[in-house]
């Protein structure tokens, strides 16, 4: 048994046959990052399932306690780090309405764009995972192809593919050369387009791939909201909730965009949702660099910033879902409390939910469609 | 938006609307009652998790409206006695978010279905995100 006491997602057998528990991670190879997930099985049925979090734990709200803001940049970096860029507006946005800070216009451009493409590369590395976890291996190669060519267009502005440090108060560090913007914008238009039919005719229209996914741990949008579940996993159930439509941060409203849902509320669903998301990100980060302004990248901010007493609560669409910065500010030049409401905890946290009744061997196509990042639910 | 003001006076609370977000504090008693009340006015929730004013330590909800619209709700806690009820027969979601907020705080939810560690491991002393615990140990630095 999983635990002594009861707890949601728990059934008992009540027959004869006695369960058995299975531990699988935090080194299982299959398992995405650190986790450890204790599954109760009844023969080949999953009854109750215990995600065992914390193996990555690194105390980034108690270190950011002792940073200034500034330094604070580098460690929201390593939250969710393949979506670096989503962690770093969400940061800045909080810090700039604590601080009342104004933000350059072509700098709110070039945040959307970043933000976008960094969706499009976790989205392709999500993609990867999910064919590799029901044992189609080619998407992993093929997905790492676009991948790679925007972390060079990272790198060549960031000088990282990975940790950029890019986005300041005010503003983002420096301007972008207009060969590598239009680089990519060719790159978007023509290549990666191609490549997204490519990935449609290798898994998206598989028979097998979506027989393995249909009807798996379906879930409506009651059930997600009363959990707290956000971002693709919520819109699979049909709720457009977007924030980047509903809050209109960044440009989002000048451009020509839609939500993409799915009403089904499977793991297939909640597959689709990312496939027509790495298209529109593709469209969202084209506009961008069509109709950039030209301009400064940066307002004047102080080095020592000491933002005003009181608290910030700001939530952005993050690539999982609603990431939430909450900062309480005492007037000094570190913050007093800094919280990160992860979207990924809250959709891993539903696991034991979506788990029981499903059969083990369906276990990675639901956990993989959580599109969990360790690093963020462990902070 | 509902009336925040008739919901915090329902609660023996009071409405600060100084902040960016409408910030509702009640007393210990009421705190789920008021989560409740909300709840059956359409306001889910966001976040819940706690502060460390030295003396007290805070217990925070962020919560939501609509997508714009979020709503702060606080109760506080003296020291020596962090007990507040759960929020989890309103909000069943809120399960890991307490479990946290009990795993760095030291605040006991009663009525949580499973009040375990959650980031820190089982056999863990102390609180992290108290104020009066260390960033390194001696032997660390």
């Amino acid at each position: 048994m999983i635990a002594d006491h009861p707890r949601v997602g728990h059934v008992t057998t009540g027959g004869t046959t006695e369960s058995i528990v299975l531990n699988m991670g935090p080194q299982h190879p299959s398992m995405h990052g650190v986790m450890h997930m204790q599954l109760e099985l009844s023969g080949e049925t999953v009854l109750a399932a215990r995600p065992v979090i914390g193996y990555l734990h690194r105390g980034i709200e108690k270190l950011a306690e002792h940073r200034t803001y500034a330094q604070c940049m580098v460690l929201v970096d390593r939250l969710d780090y393949i979506s670096q860029y989503s962690n770093e507006w969400a940061y800045c946005r909080a810090v700039e309405k604590l601080a009342a800070i104004e933000v350059a216009e072509r700098a709110e451009w070039l945040r959307t764009l970043y933000a976008e493409l960094v969706r499009i590369t976790s989205h392709l590395l999500w993609w990867t995972s999910v064919g590799l976890d029901l044992g189609a291996f080619t998407p992993m190669i093929y997905a790492m192809l676009p991948r790679e060519r925007i972390f060079d267009f990272f790198e060549a502005t960031t000088g990282s593919r990975l940790m950029p440090n890019y986005l300041r108060f005010g503003g983002v560090k420096e301007d972008v050369e207009q060969a590598e913007l239009d680089g990519i914008h060719d790159y978007l238009a023509v290549d990666y387009m191609k490549l997204l039919d490519d990935y449609d005719t290798l898994l998206s229209g598989n028979e097998i791939f979506i027989s393995r996914q249909e009807g798996l741990a379906r879930i409506t949008t009651e059930q997600a909201v009363s959990w707290g579940v956000t971002g693709p996993m919520l819109r699979a159930t049909g709720c457009p909730r977007d924030l980047r439509k509903d809050a209109r941060y960044g440009v989002y409203d000048q451009l020509d965009w839609e939500t993409q849902t799915d009403t089904r509320g499977d793991a297939l669903a909640r597959y689709t949702v990312r496939v027509k998301e790495m298209r529109e990100s593709a469209r969202i980060a084209m506009q961008c660099i069509e109709r950039m302004p030209a301009g400064e990248v940066r307002t004047k901010v102080a080095k020592i910033l000491k933002p005003p007493e009181g608290e910030v609560y700001v939530r952005h669409e993050s690539t999982r879902g609603e990431l939430g910065i909450y900062i309480v500010s005492d007037g000094t030049a570190k913050p007093y409390r800094f919280r990160v409401h992860s979207p990924a905890f809250m959709n891993v946290s539903a696991l034991p939910h979506m788990l029981p009744g499903e059969h083990i061997a369906n276990f990675f196509a639901i956990f993989g469609g959580a599109d969990n990042v360790m690093a963020e639910i462990d902070r | 938006m509902p009336d925040l003001a008739a919901v915090a006076a329902a609660h023996a609370g009071t409405l600060d609307t100084s902040g960016f977000d409408p910030l509702i504090v009640v007393p210990r008693e009421s705190w789920r009652q008021l989560a409740g009340a909300l709840a059956a006015r359409g306001v889910w929730f966001s976040d819940v998790t706690c502060m460390d004013r030295g003396e007290t330590l805070e217990v925070v909800a962020l919560v939501c409206a609509s997508p714009t619209e979020q709503i702060t709700l606080k109760t506080v806690l003296p020291d020596g006695y962090l007990v507040v009820d759960s929020l989890w027969p309103v909000w069943p979601g809120v399960d890991w978010l307490e479990r946290e907020a009990y795993d760095m705080f030291g605040v006991r939810f009663t009525g949580h279905p499973d009040l375990t560690r959650i980031l820190m491991y089982d056999g863990f002393e102390g609180h992290p995100l108290r104020k009066g615990f260390p960033l390194e140990t001696e032997e660390e630095a």
